[in-house]
C-alpha cells in the first residue's frame, strides 16, 4: 500500500518569488546609496532577518540586530560579488551578526521572555508545545539552532543552507540530525510528550 | 541497511535530500523498523511545531531608525538622475582627490613603503583590539616602543594636555596612559573603560592618519558638529576628528551614539587654555 511507505517531507516555499531583474535593479540602486532602493530592499527582507534574529538572540535584542544587519548590508554591499545568491549572502551576514553579538555578550543562548526554570510537568502545564519548542531552541548551540531554523522555518534546501552557513553540503544532514535529536531531548526534559 | 546507517541518513531522508537509490533503501529499512519509524514521526512532529512558531514583527519605526543611522554613516553617492546630488558628490570627489594628491605630494609622515607597513601593523591592532584589547595593547606597545606614563609627564614632554585630561563622560574612566613613538609623532594614548566593560583607545597625533584605517570602508560625517572619519572594524567603529591643531582617533566604539557622545564631550574641552 502506497500509504504505508514513508515519504520525504518537502515543504513548499513560503517565500514570494524574487525576479533576478528586480533584485539586480534594487541592488544597483543600493550600491549608489539610493534611499528608495534601500527602503525597497529593507521592506522585502526585514521580516526574514528579524525572524532569524528573534530565534538567534531573543526578542529583546532582535530589532537592534536586524537594524545592525541592514546597516552592515548597505555598507558592505560592494563585497557581494554575485557569486552566491543574494538571499544566502544575506543569511550569512545575519548569522555572522548574531554570532558576533552572542560572542561579545558572552551569551551562547538566550531565554525567551516567558522562560522560568521549572519542573517538566509544571512547564507543560503552563506552556503549549510551540512555546516549549521556542524554549528548547534557545537551549541549542547557536550553530545547530541556525541550521534547524534555515531548514524548518526558512525552508532552504541543503545546498542553500551550506552556502548560507559556509559549510560543506555533506555536513548539513549530520548537523540537522544532531539539531533534531538535541531538540527532542530538550523538549522531553521540558515536558513535551511526542 | 541497518539502524545506524538509516539514522545517519534520517534527516536527509526526511527532507528529501538523498539520491533516489539511498532514499529507497532508507524507506525500506523504516518500513521494517519501529525504532527508526518512531524517530521519523518525531521529526514530523517537530516540523509541524516549527511551522506554527509565532514570530513577533519588528517594532514600527525600525526603518526610520535605520535611516537615521544611514544618514549619519553614509554620505550620499551618485544617485541617478539627480543633478544637484551629483554635483555635490562630484565636488566632494574632487575635494578628496585634491586631499589625496596633497597628501601624496606633501608626504610628510613617513617615507615610501612606511605607510603600508604602518597600515598593516595598525590594521592588525585595530582588529585585535575589538576582541582582545589587552593583547592588542601589548603588541602595539612592543611595535612602537611604548611606555606607560602619566598626564603630568605627557603635558611636560609634549607641551599640551591630552584630550582626556579634563574629564570623561559619565561612566568612563582612564585605565592606562601610554606614550608611543609613532612615525608621525610622539603619540599619547589613553585606554578607557566604560562601565559596561567596553574598552576604548584614544590616540592624539599631529596630522590626519587615513593610513591607520587601511583599505577599510570609511565614511565622512559630522559627529557633534565636527567633521569625522568613521571606519567599521569587525563590528565596532573607529573615529578620527580634528581637535585644535591635532587629530584624535578613537578605537573600539560600539556605535555612532557612543562616538557622538565621546567626541561631543572631548571636543567641548578642546578650547581650554594650553591646548
Amino acid at each position: 500500500m502506497a500509504s504505508n511507505i514513508p515519504t520525504a517531507h518537502v515543504a513548499p516555499s513560503r517565500q514570494k518569488p524574487t525576479t533576478f531583474k528586480w533584485l539586480a535593479d534594487v541592488l544597483e540602486g543600493c550600491r549608489v546609496r539610493d534611499r528608495d532602493a534601500q527602503r525597497t530592499l529593507y521592506e522585502r527582507y526585514h521580516l526574514r532577518v528579524n525572524r532569524l534574529m528573534v530565534r538567534m538572540v531573543g526578542e529583546e535584542d532582535a530589532a537592534d540586530l536586524t537594524q545592525q544587519t541592514f546597516l552592515q548590508l548597505f555598507l558592505k554591499l560592494d563585497q557581494f560579488a554575485g557569486r552566491s545568491h543574494f538571499d544566502t549572502w544575506l543569511y550569512r551576514l545575519s548569522f555572522n551578526e548574531a554570532l558576533q553579538f552572542l560572542r561579545k555578550s558572552r551569551r551562547f543562548r538566550y531565554f525567551p521572555l516567558t522562560h522560568e526554570p521549572m519542573s517538566p510537568s509544571q512547564a507543560h502545564e503552563q506552556y503549549d508545545d510551540k512555546e516549549l519548542l521556542d524554549q528548547a531552541m534557545a537551549l541549542l548551540d547557536p550553530e545547530l539552532r541556525s541550521i534547524f531554523m534555515l531548514r524548518e522555518i526558512e525552508e532552504l534546501t541543503y545546498g542553500q543552507i551550506a552556502a548560507a552557513l559556509d559549510i560543506p553540503e555533506g555536513t548539513v544532514g549530520s548537523r540537522l540530525n544532531r539539531a533534531r535529536a538535541e531538540l527532542q531531548r530538550h523538549l522531553i526534559r521540558l515536558g513535551w510528550k511526542p | 541497511m541497518n539502524c545506524q546507517e538509516a539514522q545517519e541518513h534520517l534527516s536527509a531522508f526526511f527532507d528529501g535530500e538523498l539520491p533516489s537509490t539511498v532514499q529507497e533503501s532508507v524507506a525500506d529499512h523504516i518500513n521494517g523498523c519501529a525504532i527508526c519509524a518512531r524517530e521519523l514521526e518525531r521529526f514530523e512532529k517537530l516540523s509541524q511545531l516549527a511551522s506554527m512558531l509565532h514570530c513577533p514583527e519588528p517594532p514600527m519605526g525600525l526603518w526610520n531608525e535605520l535611516e537615521k543611522q544611514l544618514d549619519a554613516a553614509v554620505a550620499p553617492a551618485r544617485p541617478r538622475g539627480r543633478h544637484l546630488r551629483t554635483s555635490i558628490v562630484a565636488a566632494a570627489a574632487l575635494l578628496l582627490i585634491g586631499l589625496a594628491l596633497g597628501l601624496y605630494v606633501k608626504n610628510t609622515w613617513f617615507g615610501h613603503g612606511h605607510g603600508d607597513h604602518l597600515a598593516e601593523n595598525f590594521g592588525s591592532y585595530l582588529e585585535m583590539f575589538q576582541h582582545d584589547p589587552v593583547q592588542a595593547q601589548k603588541i602595539l606597545i612592543a611595535n612602537y616602543d611604548g611606555n606607560t606614563t602619566t598626564l603630568e609627564e605627557i603635558t611636560r614632554r609634549l607641551k599640551y594636555r591630552p584630550v582626556v585630561a579634563d574629564g570623561l563622560p559619565k561612566g568612563y574612566t582612564v585605565d592606562s596612559l601610554y606614550l608611543l613613538k609613532m612615525p608621525c609623532c610622539i603619540c599619547p594614548q589613553a585606554v578607557l573603560k566604560g562601565e559596561d566593560g567596553n574598552v576604548l583607545a584614544v590616540f592624539e597625533h599631529d596630522a590626519d592618519q587615513p593610513t591607520w584605517f587601511g583599505k577599510r570602508p570609511m565614511v565622512k560625517c559630522r559627529c557633534a558638529g565636527r567633521p569625522t572619519t568613521i571606519a567599521e572594524i569587525d563590528g565596532k567603529l573607529a573615529a578620527s576628528y580634528k581637535s585644535g591643531s591635532r587629530y584624535v582617533t578613537l578605537v573600539g566604539l560600539r556605535d555612532l551614539d557612543e562616538a557622538t557622545r565621546l567626541i561631543s564631550h572631548l571636543a567641548a574641552r578642546q578650547t581650554a587654555p594650553g591646548r
